[in-house]
């Protein structure tokens, strides 16, 4: 902004320096024909009368008409200069006035530009102020963000456990236990089996007992039937078999109990015998477990359990995306405040322009009253000066672009 | 082979089959030359808890003698079943 200013000026400096040598040029051009035309004419008369012999003359005139041009001449180029210089001073004069006009246009031009860069600058501050602190609020809600995720994917705070670890531990403690309960199930049923086994050997003694009441039933009868027979003897005896008769009646009351005691057995075991079957139907109630429902419920489980893990696998890979996407929004962030942060260096390179312009405008109001080459040499110098400040290290109207060097946060 | 014998089972393997199995394996497990017990699950579409305790059963038995155990031909709801219930490990799946 402003070398383009300097460079403006010292275009109308180029021009003015343009005039006055081109005045100067005709000056001493304007002299010098008129006495080379004067010269001529004595050479060409000089040169008709050798030509006509007339050697002598001629060479005379010659001679002669050197000084003469000369003294001739001499007289109204002095007049001459004397008119020139006249007419240089009037160009000086229009010049003069041709500055003082531009440079007062000039002062407005620049005046205006730095009402321009005020509020430009004053702009641009507000604008950076609002951005700093959007930019500084949203870092913070992006943190916060980040941390809600975090919380979000881990089972728990302290060990900081996965969802879809738990849920896959989840699903393996719950096969395990449905396998055992199937294979308790299983050894529960082959136990039972076993003990229908003894139980169907305790009832398959059951006939011989049966067939052994009966033998007794038999033996009985008969011994009945001899305790008959005997009663029947003694009677015969009469006053002598009396005694034996008494013995006759006491076996065969004993041969009734026996039948007796057989008929109550014979009893037991048919009860036993009904209890026995009550006990293999009751048994066999117990054993025959449908187990293909077991088959459907681990089915079902293990796909619930599959969705399960599938889903929190899935969510904790979105969620790992989404703690990639706040990182990498945290560092887009710090990079826009760093950004935001070179709105100083704009300000700090405005206020030099402003500086600048003043200076500029405060020698356009002195040319009328100095030197042209005078102020050409002060510009000359601030331009120098401005120069020397802005090789200075650490000067931040140095720092070209944003990403011209990593810088720390001011 | 000699040394292999069969046990065919019926269509519905459960509790109401259990008198005759036990009468069955205990038939093959009576023989000396013994080596293998094949259940023939070719025709069986149903099986209980009970044939499961069976097999067990079965298992327990022919082991101390050394007899090898071995489940063939099953298929769908009773292959589920036996490999639900671990049945790998008491025989061999063939």
């Amino acid at each position: 902004m402003v070398n383009r200013w300097l460079y403006g000026l010292s275009e109308v400096i180029c021009y003015m320096d343009y005039q006055i040598s081109a005045n100067t040029f005709r000056q001493a051009f304007n002299l010098a024909p008129m006495q080379w035309g004067v010269l001529a004419c004595c050479a060409a008369i000089s040169l008709l009368c050798l030509m006509f012999g007339l050697v002598w003359l001629g060479w005379v005139l010659l001679l002669l008409g050197i000084p003469v041009a000369v003294a001739k001449t001499s007289g109204p180029a002095q007049e001459q200069s004397s008119a020139n210089e006249e007419r240089e001073r009037q160009t000086q004069r229009d010049n003069l006035q041709a500055v003082g006009l531009l440079t007062s246009e000039l002062a407005k031009v620049l005046a205006e530009c730095e009402s321009n860069l005020n509020d430009i600058n004053s702009t641009q501050d507000d604008a950076i102020n609002t951005l700093s602190e959007s930019f500084i609020n949203l870092q913070r809600l992006v943190r916060e963000q980040n941390a809600c995720i975090g919380a979000l994917i881990k089972a728990d705070q302290q060990s900081g456990e996965l969802y879809s670890e738990r849920m896959r531990r989840f699903a393996g403690s719950t096969e395990k236990t449905l396998d055992q309960f199937i294979q308790s199930t299983v050894q529960m049923s082959a136990s039972t089996m076993e003990l229908l086994e003894k139980v169907n050997k305790i009832y398959e003694t059951m006939p011989t007992v049966v067939k052994a009441l009966s033998d007794i039933d038999d033996i009985s009868a008969q011994t009945n039937l001899l305790a008959l027979n005997a009663a029947i003897e003694a009677a015969r005896a009469g006053e002598a078999g009396r005694g034996f008769a008494v013995v006759a009646d006491e076996v065969r009351a004993l041969s009734n109990r026996s039948t007796q005691f057989s008929g109550v057995i014979k009893k037991q075991m048919e009860s036993i015998r009904s209890q026995i079957d009550q006990l293999t139907q009751d048994v066999g109630v117990v054993a025959s477990q449908d187990v293909s429902y077991v088959i459907e419920a681990k089915k079902e489980i293990q796909k619930a359990l599959d969705d399960i893990i599938v889903k929190a696998e899935a969510d904790s890979s979105t969620t790992r995306t989404l703690e990639d996407i706040g990182i990498q929004l945290d560092k887009a962030l710090n990079n826009s405040i760093r950004g935001l942060q070179f709105g100083d260096i704009n300000g700090q390179n405005l206020t030099y322009t402003k500086e600048t312009l003043r200076f500029v405008k405060d020698q356009l109001q002195d040319l009328r009253n100095k030197d042209v080459d005078e102020i050409v040499d002060t510009l000359h110098n601030y331009q120098q000066k401005m120069k020397q400040r802005v090789n200075v290290d650490h000067n931040p109207v140095s720092q070209s672009s944003v990403e011209a060097g990593e810088v720390e946060l001011f | 082979m000699s040394d292999e014998r069969v046990i065919s089972l019926p269509e519905r393997f459960d509790f109401s089959y259990h008198k005759q199995f036990t009468e069955d394996y205990q038939g093959v497990l009576a023989h000396q030359d013994v080596k293998r017990v094949v259940l023939d699950f070719t025709r069986v579409s149903y099986l209980d808890s009970s044939a499961l305790g069976m097999m067990v059963l079965l298992h327990k038995r022919a082991k101390p003698r050394g007899i090898e155990t071995i489940a063939r031909g099953a298929k769908g709801t009773a292959a589920e079943i036996l490999e639900m219930a671990n049945m790998k490990h008491l025989y061999r799946i063939a």
